[in-house]
């Protein structure tokens, strides 16, 4: 149970450890921030959202519905909405980035409605803006709801009327008005569905959902940097050579370091993905993602016992991590997507842990299951025994 | 049980010796420590004390010669070995963003202690090292002293039969180092046999029963501290410390008829180095601000020579603080035997 202590012990160490936490979790928060938002027009939020309004309903309950962006004060402080009549111009200005979000009722809305069958409006996002596209969905979402509202409401007040036979017009019209109130107040059923559609193609992810699993796997590495610094200073400082003359056997001592490590990663991984969750990203199925975590942290346990077992110094283990762990995220798709390399460079990509571990887990992302990733956890355990292997036999331990 | 008892041999080392490349850090080392005693190795730097102390720990393997600890030899039963022994390194070995209870606890669990065990041996070692009340500050907070107190505690929570002390009052204030001198002697008192390897010949003379005097890897002399002293006869030191050492003043003292050996040393200079305290309340500094030099010069006829010591300082234009005439002691012994001081 040493090795327990031993890797308790150096989590302890790291979690009082600014230098390392603003490493380890602060740099890749800010860069997932600043990569999807200057690829992917983030910024914008901070302003009002550019916003399309296509309404092509005859009838009055599109305008009911659409009017809001244009009258409402609370809305034309998010949005910057314009009105258009092409839904296909609309589609392609979301999707080339010039618009967050577009919304179309269809031309027979209000009639569908009025008639008692669903009908559905049609909701275009940018999948590089999740915020955005966030608020403007639920915006759209609630007036939706009231609207179904107010039409269920309506038919049951005309059944009334009709039932009664009575003639007053305005007396209908207090009455509709009446049951519209109270329907939209305690919330009624859904008569109107809302087809939310990405303008982009359908399982591509956003700027941010990549760039969160990038940047993720690129600072999981770094976690064998800081390993190695660990297992260098502590022979330096004397405290690795103490632990070896007490009576704890070496493959303890060195599985304790290893699993501080490992669970310094599991920590860290955690954490992002809690900030980039909050942030709209949609990380998958969990066990998938555990175990391409769980083998990635792995990779990097290794190259810490590989790095310190090569670089003998602090220093000489900064240049050494550095340059492979840049190298990695280069090749691996950590910066840009692997697809935007010329062809020759593409292959490279399994040469390296990122490659492995941003393919796994963008296929979560996109809905994949845990068989679909088992391929790039056995590459990436192979990684991790490899680098083991080779740091193990050449570590030198005074 | 082992078969040494008390007053029998707990340690033996046999032509001990060990390379790195073509430094021979350890030239053929013998010497035994009896059970129940405190033993002395003393030497300037780089003798070869820690290369010897990490082969008894079984750090690093020797490249000849044996070692047994309580009849166990360190090349075959390491694992048994190791449960005898406590090892206080040279370095502070310590976590300085860890606190001292939490590194306390720590290396007890590495000497196999838990539960109430380990809390009570950690209460114990922390009020041995006088710092109960500051357990849970951070060791990087501590001054040099009491970092050198916890790496104390941090090697004898699990009572081993063999303390084995590697320079533990190097670069400390005063107060510091008198008591860790004092704990030495109370865990003696209790029955810890103590390996205690130093540069300082007044901690050795204070403190051990036998000392083994060591200088680049062989051990120069052995025995009682009597035994030693008796290998420099009649010779006294005489001990001058000036302000200043002008240019060509030791050679023309080593004219003088009737000096044996003449050494010069930065005393006090190195006692302040180590110790810069960290940051927060250290009221335990030291501060030893002059860079006067001790000139010690070796004489069997110490009356009649003083006289021309202090001419010949006097003509040089050395100014002189302070002049005194000492018994033999091991500092004379390291000089009488190898022509140098034991620290330079
Ligand atoms: N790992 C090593 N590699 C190469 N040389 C070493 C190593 N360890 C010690 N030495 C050399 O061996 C010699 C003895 O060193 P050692 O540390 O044992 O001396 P010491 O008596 O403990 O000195 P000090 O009082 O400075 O601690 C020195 O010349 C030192 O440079
Ligand atoms: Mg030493």
């Amino acid at each position: 149970m040493r090795w327990f202590h031993i890797g308790m012990r150096d989590l302890k160490i790291t979690v009082r450890d600014r230098a390392s936490l603003g490493i380890l979790l602060v740099m890749p928060m800010v860069l997932i921030i600043i990569l999807s938002s200057a690829l992917g027009n983030l910024a914008s939020n901070l302003g009002k959202t550019p916003v399309a309004i296509v309404n092509l309903d005859k009838g009055s309950v599109g305008a009911q519905i659409t009017d809001g962006f244009f009258t409402d004060g609370q809305l034309s402080e998010l949005f910057l909405a314009s009105r258009m009549h092409d839904p296909e111009a609309a589609r392609a200005l979301v999707a080339n980035g010039d618009l967050a979000g577009a919304l179309v009722v269809p031309a027979d809305f209000s009639r569908r409605l009025n008639t008692g069958r669903p009908s559905v409006l049609t909701l275009y996002t940018d999948p590089g803006r999740q915020i955005a596209g966030t608020v403007f969905r639920s915006v759209a979402e609630s007036l939706s709801t009231r609207v179904s509202a107010a039409s269920i409401a309506a038919r049951t007040s005309a059944y009334y009327v009709t039932r009664l036979r009575v003639k007053d017009p305005t007396f209908v019209g207090r009455v509709i008005g009446e049951a519209v109130r109270s329907a939209t107040e305690t919330g009624a059923l859904t008569a109107v569905g809302l087809k939310e559609t990405t303008a982009a193609k359908g399982e591509e992810l956003s700027q941010l959902s990549y760039y969160s699993g990038a940047m993720s796997v690129m600072f999981l590495m770094f976690g064998s940097m800081f390993g190695a610094f660990s297992l260098v200073r502590e022979r330096d400082n004397w405290t690795l050579p103490r632990m070896l003359m007490t009576p704890t056997p070496r493959a303890e001592v060195l599985g304790g370091k290893m699993l501080g490590v490992f669970l310094i990663g599991m920590c860290q991984f955690a954490v992002l993905v809690a900030f980039t969750s909050v942030l709209g990203v949609k990380w998958g199925d969990p066990l998938a993602t555990v175990l391409v975590a769980a083998s990635t942290v792995g990779a990097a346990t290794g190259l810490a016992v590989f790095i310190a077992a090569i670089a003998k110094t602090v220093r000489a283990v900064s240049g050494l991590a550095q340059m492979l762990i840049q190298f990695m995220a280069a090749v691996g798709g950590s910066f840009v997507p692997v697809s935007v390399f010329p062809a020759w460079m593409q292959p490279l990509h399994y040469a390296s842990v990122n490659g492995w571990a941003i393919d796994a887990i963008l296929s979560t992302m996109r809905g994949g299951n845990t068989l679909a990733v088992l391929p790039n956890v056995a590459a990436l355990l192979g990684m991790a025994a490899l680098f083991f292997t080779i740091g193990a036999w050449r570590l030198r331990w005074e | 049980m082992s078969d040494a008892a008390r007053g029998g041999d707990l340690v033996v080392v046999t032509d001990l010796a060990k390379r790195f490349g073509d430094n021979a850090a350890v030239d053929g080392v013998s010497f035994e420590i009896r059970e129940g005693e405190v033993f002395g190795l003393l030497g300037p730097n780089g003798a070869g004390k820690t290369t010897t102390i990490s082969m008894i720990s079984c750090l690093i393997a020797p490249s000849a010669g044996t070692i047994t600890v309580g009849g166990y030899s360190v090349a075959t039963d390491a694992a048994k070995v190791k449960n005898a022994l406590g090892v206080v390194p040279q370095e502070i070995a310590l976590y300085p963003t860890l606190t001292a209870l939490e590194n306390l606890r720590f290396w007890g669990r590495m000497y196999g202690l838990s539960g109430t065990l380990l809390d009570e041996r950690v209460t114990e070692a922390l009020e041995l090292a006088g710092l109960a009340d500051r357990a849970k500050e951070r060791v990087e907070t501590y001054s040099g002293g009491m970092k050198r107190r916890i790496n104390i505690a941090a090697g004898i929570m699990h009572r081993p039969r063999l303390l084995i002390m590697d320079e533990p009052t190097v670069g400390i204030d005063p107060q510091s180092r008198n008591h860790i001198l004092e704990t030495v002697k109370e865990l003696n008192h209790r029955g810890m046999t103590v390996l205690y390897t130093s540069h300082y010949m007044e901690e050795v003379e204070f403190l051990c029963d036998r000392v083994g005097i060591m200088d680049h890897g062989r051990i120069i002399a052995l025995g009682t501290l009597d035994e030693l002293k008796r290998l420099v006869g009649d010779e006294n030191v005489i001990s001058v410390r000036v302000a200043d050492v002008p240019e060509g003043v030791l050679d023309a003292l080593r004219a003088v008829a009737g000096v044996d050996s003449v050494t010069c040393s930065a005393e006090g200079a190195e006692a302040a180095a180590e110790d810069a305290p960290a940051e927060g309340p250290a009221a335990d500094a030291v501060t030893t601000t002059d860079d006067s030099r001790v000139i010690q010069v070796l004489s069997r006829d110490s009356g009649a020579v003083i006289a021309d010591v202090v001419a010949v300082l006097g003509r040089a234009g050395a100014r002189v603080l302070s002049v005194d005439v000492r018994e033999p002691n091991l500092e004379s012994v390291f000089l009488h035997l190898t022509g140098k001081s034991l620290r330079d």
